[in-house]
């Protein structure tokens, strides 16, 4: 049993990952709580592909998302920090048992995460990620202190040094000057879904069925890689 | 027959057994989609001889970088 899950990102898939995987913890793991992390505020340039209204524009994502589930799910055990993860807090964030849905949109913190995910006996980090039309979901699990799948990074050298920026280390001004990059909101519901069901399938079996598994949603293909 | 693998995309096809993985990537990049900095892993490994060949019943695997949005 993992405890905390941890959703780290609440844009384009992570606002549309945590309804059902609330839902799923409250009726299959009530006693586990899920928390929320992200320092990102909603703009109007989110709302046509991320879950959140006109009403939540200027509210940070992990408080907005939080209290709309408290609202739905009030035995839900659920928490939100509103900030970037950055060096400096996430060692605290990722505790002995930990399970990671990371929905971030750079690979600074896939990389601080994966890392810190290293130094755990047991943990899973499960990251999603996609371009316009495609993307892929990664999967790292720790056992006993030993990989039981490779860390992020391992065959990924644009994660191993990255080359973005984590948000944390830029000011208002940058984060608002990030280049606008096109996504499709089916993209992002292709990756929640394929992040949920990896989360099942190791909460359900145990074990990592898969490492890494590429999408393309112009063709419908799902490839389930094991290295 | 090997198996070839790109992101989402596959093929089985025993054309290319005998093949080095070189004359593959060359042949099935637009096919496949092939990024030219690939990291290339032969039956789940970085193979060391940069002029390996590919067998029948191999996994080739040219591995597709990560999605960086969210």
């Amino acid at each position: 049993m993992y405890d905390p899950v941890i959703v780290v990102g609440l844009g384009g898939i992570g606002s549309h990952l945590v309804e059902p995987l609330a839902r799923y913890i409250v009726a299959a793991m009530p006693e586990v709580t899920l928390k929320f992390v992200d320092g990102d505020r909603y703009s109007h340039s989110n709302l046509a592909r991320q879950r959140a209204v006109e009403s939540h524009v200027g509210g940070n994502k992990a408080e907005v998302q939080a209290e709309l589930l408290r609202r739905a799910f009030p035995r839900l055990k659920v928490a939100a920090v509103s900030q970037f993860i950055h060096p400096r807090n996430v060692r605290d964030m990722l505790t002995e048992g930990s399970c990671v849905l990371a929905c971030v949109d750079n690979h600074a913190t896939r990389k601080l995460l994966s890392d810190a995910l290293s130094r755990l006996r047991n943990g899973l980090l499960i990251s999603g990620g996609n371009e316009l039309r495609d993307g892929d979901v990664q999967v790292y699990l720790r056992t006993g202190g030993k990989n039981r799948t490779n860390p992020l990074d391992k065959f990924h050298p644009e994660i191993a040094e990255p080359k973005d920026d984590n948000p944390a280390d830029l000011s208002c001004e940058e984060l608002e000057m990030l280049p606008s990059r096109e996504q499709i909101i089916f993209t992002n519901l292709t990756a929640a879904a394929l992040m949920l069901n990896a989360f099942y399938a190791i909460a359900d079996a145990g074990h990592a069925l898969f490492e890494e598994a590429y999408f393309d949603i112009l063709s419908n293909k799902v490839n389930p890689v094991t290295r | 027959m090997a198996r070839i693998t790109c992101g989402a995309n596959e093929l089985d096809d025993s054309r290319w057994d005998g093949k080095t993985i070189e004359q593959v990537k060359s042949q099935l990049k637009e096919a496949l989609n092939i990024p030219d900095n690939a990291v290339v892993l032969l039956n789940g490994e970085e193979p060391s001889d940069p002029g390996a060949t590919v067998r029948s019943g191999d996994e080739l695997e040219f591995v597709k970088p990560a999605g960086s949005k969210g």
